[in-house]
């Protein structure tokens, strides 16, 4: 008789979710999921609000990454406004995406995954978690917090205040940047430089106490998606989309973002409401793809900052023989060289006077009824587009979200971690956990991800005692 | 050091959960010598904060309360579960003593009354009472307001 093993709520990661083990009758596993069960609806309720309001109202998706929505957001606006805003507020906005990247980034390994690293596996799950470590890894603690905190008041003294920010706009920003604010941080960038470097050293240690255990954490081969530079460096907020299969050949290049649907399916599996996004051309569940740190590090040509370029090289040569990094565990190690990449540059753009510019907003009325927003968020290529009329009032909106483009690749992991750590029918602490730090190695965040409201697969079923199905309701 | 620090957080967008940050608002009016913190959730980050001051008031709002409720805090044993939306007051203060090794001599976490949740930017009418009732409360439980309420 076949059983399913049911693993909930998953913690440590942003939202809502289950993972369901199916067994055969030998008990093998027959399939894994990782199901996401909270459901929200930004994407209906935007309807109807002036497109103006956007960046405020989704900015609200999400507390961890809503500086990401926001610059995506208004640069939709840019779109539908039909302007190239100033050059001040380009820099502010990379600025603000950078301390996103910062913040969110040092949250996922610090403080969500580095627990599992440095207390261990199997250490006691009460204490396996940032105030565990603030017990045992005290210094490794307080730099992480630190980190975040770097992030976190970048955000705040460009926006105003550290979660939704309603700082950036249609056209630009709303506020100069605060001068006097300048010093403070360029003064704080050696401590978090160093604290990245040490982090580093931390997980290539951590990868040899791990090594038996590594190779399972979603090694498998799948495209890779992301934004690059015109000339192939690590890009966040603009550029050209580039798709790299496993072997590092770069199978698509140079796509139009504004032009995602065309590259972009999405099918909806009755058990999740998360959506399955696959590359077209591939087909579904052929086009399974991975997006965020480990996809943008594995297909940029070269980083543009000297500590993080330094990092990529040997983040590289983990590939060996394959052209791209395929195990889903160096997600950390690709986000650690970001985050680097990101405080190297803000310190490029804190010495760069364009920032104190005053021309920041460019103001137009609406001129398309159409606009298309994206950046790099930090699990992924975010992607924003509304449709609006002629007075800006919004009569569509859709929002393609990293953490779903990993979907297919997370139940993957999960299905690759149960096969390898399941013993019988028995779930050990230590099993469950590390098919949790698998879908950790993405970071998801499924508030962000189940924004949806629609034509999504609601099914419910009532038993009765002899577990028999009495009632069913599908919508 | 002879600092107080009063952290109002919740969500303004759901209703009577902004009450924390609606107090702050009123508040700052009354005790101008006391710093003052709007957030939307605690993070870990704000034990390093906290840990610079003698005294550190959270105001949240709770339904699970008829009236305005003054806590007195100690370090608490963390749980294992966390993500950044539960980190509680009682978190960041066993943080502040672990990383800091110092913690405010006063941590007090006062319980505004809520009703309502729901989309709105606005706190119902009872909310708004309490919080008046906070204010006196406030008064009466650590005085040194410089005006009068």
């Amino acid at each position: 008789m076949s059983k399913i093993i049911t693993i909930k709520p998953v913690s440590r990661i942003e939202g809502h979710a289950k993972i369901t083990v199916h067994l055969d009758d030998k008990n093998n596993v027959k399939d894994a999921r990782f199901h996401v069960d909270e459901f929200r609806g930004f994407e209906k309720f935007c309807e109807g609000r002036l497109m103006w309001e956007m960046p405020g109202i989704t900015s609200r998706i999400c507390g961890i990454c809503p500086a990401s929505h926001l610059v995506t957001s208004a640069k939709a606006g840019d779109d539908i406004l039909a302007v190239a805003i100033p050059e001040t507020a380009e820099k502010l906005r990379r600025m603000l995406t950078l301390a996103q990247w910062i913040q969110s980034h040092a949250l996922s390994f610090f403080h969500l995954s580095s627990p599992d690293f440095l207390l261990g596996f199997d250490s006691d799950p009460m204490k396996r978690n940032i105030f565990g470590l603030i017990e045992e890894h005290k210094e490794f603690a307080r730099r992480g917090i630190r980190l975040r905190k770097f992030g976190q008041e970048l955000i705040e003294i460009l926006g105003g205040r550290k979660i939704h920010t309603p700082w950036t706009v249609a056209g630009g920003v709303r506020e100069k940047f605060d001068a006097s604010k300048k010093d403070y941080l360029l003064n704080w960038i050696p401590e978090v430089k160093q604290t990245t470097l040490d982090a580093i050293k931390t997980l290539k240690n951590i990868q040899k106490k791990f090594s038996k255990d590594i190779p399972n954490f979603g090694n498998f081969r799948s495209l890779f998606i992301g934004i690059v530079a015109d000339d192939g460096a690590l890009e966040y907020y603009d550029g050209k989309l580039r798709v790299m299969d496993s072997d590092g050949n770069i199978t698509a290049d140079k796509l139009n973002p504004k032009l995602y649907t065309e590259f972009f399916g999405e099918i909806s599996e009755t058990w999740s409401y998360l959506k399955f996004p696959y590359y077209k051309p591939l087909g579904y569940p052929k086009g399974m793809f991975r997006v965020g740190p480990l996809a943008r590090v594995n297909i940029c040509d070269y980083i543009d900052t000297p500590l993080a370029e330094t990092e990529r090289k040997v983040f590289k040569s983990y590939s060996g023989d394959a052209g791209t990094v395929n195990n889903s565990f160096f997600y950390h190690y690709a986000r650690l060289i970001e985050i680097l990449f990101s405080i190297e540059k803000i310190e490029e753009l804190l010495n760069d006077l364009t920032i104190l510019g005053e021309h920041i907003r460019a103001k137009a009325m609406v001129n398309r009824e159409e606009g298309i927003g994206f950046c790099e968020a930090p699990r992924g290529t975010l992607f924003h587009h509304y449709w609006v009329n002629s007075d800006g009032v919004i009569q569509k909106v859709n929002m393609l979200i990293a953490t779903a483009q990993n979907n297919l690749a997370m139940n993957r992991t999960v299905r690759q971690l149960a096969i390898q750590y399941l013993d019988g029918s028995k779930i050990s602490e230590g099993m469950l956990n590390r098919i949790e730090a698998g879908i950790r190695c993405f970071d998801p965040c499924l508030s962000c991800s189940t924004h949806l409201l629609g034509k999504l697969p609601l099914h419910v079923q009532l038993f009765d005692a002899e577990n028999k199905l009495i009632d069913e309701v599908k919508r | 050091m002879n600092k107080t620090l009063v952290i109002g957080y919740g969500n303004t967008v759901r209703g009577d959960d902004g009450a924390g940050i609606a107090a702050v608002g009123i508040l700052k009016k009354y005790y101008p010598h006391f710093d003052f913190l709007s957030i939307h959730q605690l993070t870990p980050e704000l034990s390093e904060t906290m840990s610079n001051y003698q005294s550190v008031y959270f105001i949240d709002a709770s339904v699970e309360v008829a009236e305005v409720t003054k806590i007195k805090l100690q370090p608490e044993i963390s749980t294992g579960i966390l993500n950044t939306h539960v980190v509680s007051p009682q978190n960041l203060l066993n943080t502040c003593l672990h990383l800091y090794g110092k913690i405010p001599s006063e941590t007090i976490l006062f319980h505004i009354p809520a009703y309502h949740y729901g989309f709105s930017e606005e706190l119902s009418v009872s909310t708004q009472e309490r919080i008046e009732e906070l204010v006196v409360y406030l008064s009466a439980s650590v005085g040194t307001s410089n005006k009068k309420i």
